[in-house]
């Protein structure tokens, strides 16, 4: 199959299992969820606890706390990184990389330090947008978009336009 | 203990998913954002292609009951479009980040990192955040009549097909 058209199959098998997962364990996927309980079980782990007692990790019966980590969510996104690994293993293209994307290249060069502080801010700034929205694109792109909710396409426009924007900035003048 | 395995179990299938449908690269989600090839939309508008129609049918035949989202227009369209720029300067979005750091990309680990120290600044400023979302109205708007769950889903069933056809058309 080419590789355009294998994306629509993908996301295809990827939109049953998301009714699969709902039907069978009334489980949505949302993995964002997972990094607010990721950051409190480091602050945990690091000793500072006194940070953990913040409303945003004791709201919603401590929702975002470590305390509710070994759930489906952080399985799903564990499961996300196995199974990516697995495949790239298997299709022999599994490689430690550092290397820089090719469009990033043709804008930067190959400037390794400076992608991973572009990653590491736009990780940050993603963050935030998230925590704004409550959500993330698969949560509102796909579980929430599932159920004929409004929420679902008004918030994955925005995040679809926002992408558009911060690329707009950044690769405008490339040709 | 069975939502951990089966979390675990579909996270496997959606990463074996993400990596064929080469949703794990930056030049991909990010090709989709300056309109140089489709691949992201199209790998989205499958799934929700997919799960729209298998959910409505499911909530036709009383298997599957739903509830909407609370939501405030203000927080979606400003927390999204500020995740959108997030995600339009890392590549990745929360769930695609991990399956790159599974296929060895250092730059997802970076992100996966700014994405935590994001979510710690976000708790620090939550109570103003907290406090200034209390006064916006909520809203919760989804369809749940029988005939326009069959209407709107052939109409999107329609619409996505004819954007497929676009999309062929021009080779993106």
């Amino acid at each position: 199959m080419a590789s355009g058209k294998l994306a629509y199959f993908m996301g295809g098998v990827v939109g049953l299992l998301l009714t699969f997962s709902a039907a069978i364990w009334n489980n949505y996927f949302a993995p964002v969820s997972v990094y607010p309980m990721l950051t409190s079980g480091s602050i945990h782990i690091l000793g500072f606890d006194k940070l953990n007692k913040m409303a945003f990790f004791t709201a919603n019966h401590g929702a975002n706390s470590y305390h509710n980590l070994f759930g489906f969510q952080t399985f799903f996104i564990i499961g996300i990184l196995v199974g990516a690994f697995l495949a790239s293993l298997f299709t022999g293209k599994f490689k430690i990389s550092t290397e820089v994307p090719e469009l990033f290249k043709q804008r930067f060069g190959n400037k390794r330090l400076l992608r991973f502080t572009i990653a590491f801010i736009g990780g940050f700034i993603m963050s935030i947008g998230a925590m704004i929205a409550s959500g993330c694109s698969i949560l509102y792109g796909i579980s929430v978009f599932a159920k004929f909710d409004a929420a679902g396409i008004v918030t994955f426009i925005a995040f679809y336009l926002g992408g558009i924007l911060a690329n707009w900035f950044i690769y405008h003048k490339v040709k | 203990m069975i939502q951990a395995v089966a979390g675990l179990g579909v996270g496997i299938l959606v990463g074996i998913c993400l990596y064929l449908a080469k949703m794990l690269k930056y030049d991909e989600q990010v090709g989709s954002m300056i309109f140089k090839r489709m691949a992201l939309l199209k790998f989205y508008m499958g799934a929700q292609l997919t799960s729209l129609l298998s959910l409505t049918a499911l909530r036709l035949l009383g298997v599957i009951d739903v509830s909407f989202s609370a939501f405030n227009w203000l927080n979606a369209i400003l927390g999204g479009l500020v995740f959108g720029f997030g995600w339009g300067m890392l590549g990745y979005c929360p769930g695609t980040c991990s399956g790159a750091i599974g296929t060895g990309k250092v730059d997802g680990i970076f992100g996966a990192l700014g994405i935590m120290v994001g979510s710690l600044l976000f708790a620090v400023c939550y109570p103003v955040f907290s406090s200034y979302s209390k006064n916006l109205v909520v809203t919760k708007i989804g369809v749940s009549d029988p005939f326009w769950l069959c209407i709107l889903s052939l109409a999107v069933a329609f619409l996505y097909l004819l954007i497929f056809r676009v999309f062929e058309r021009h080779n993106l």
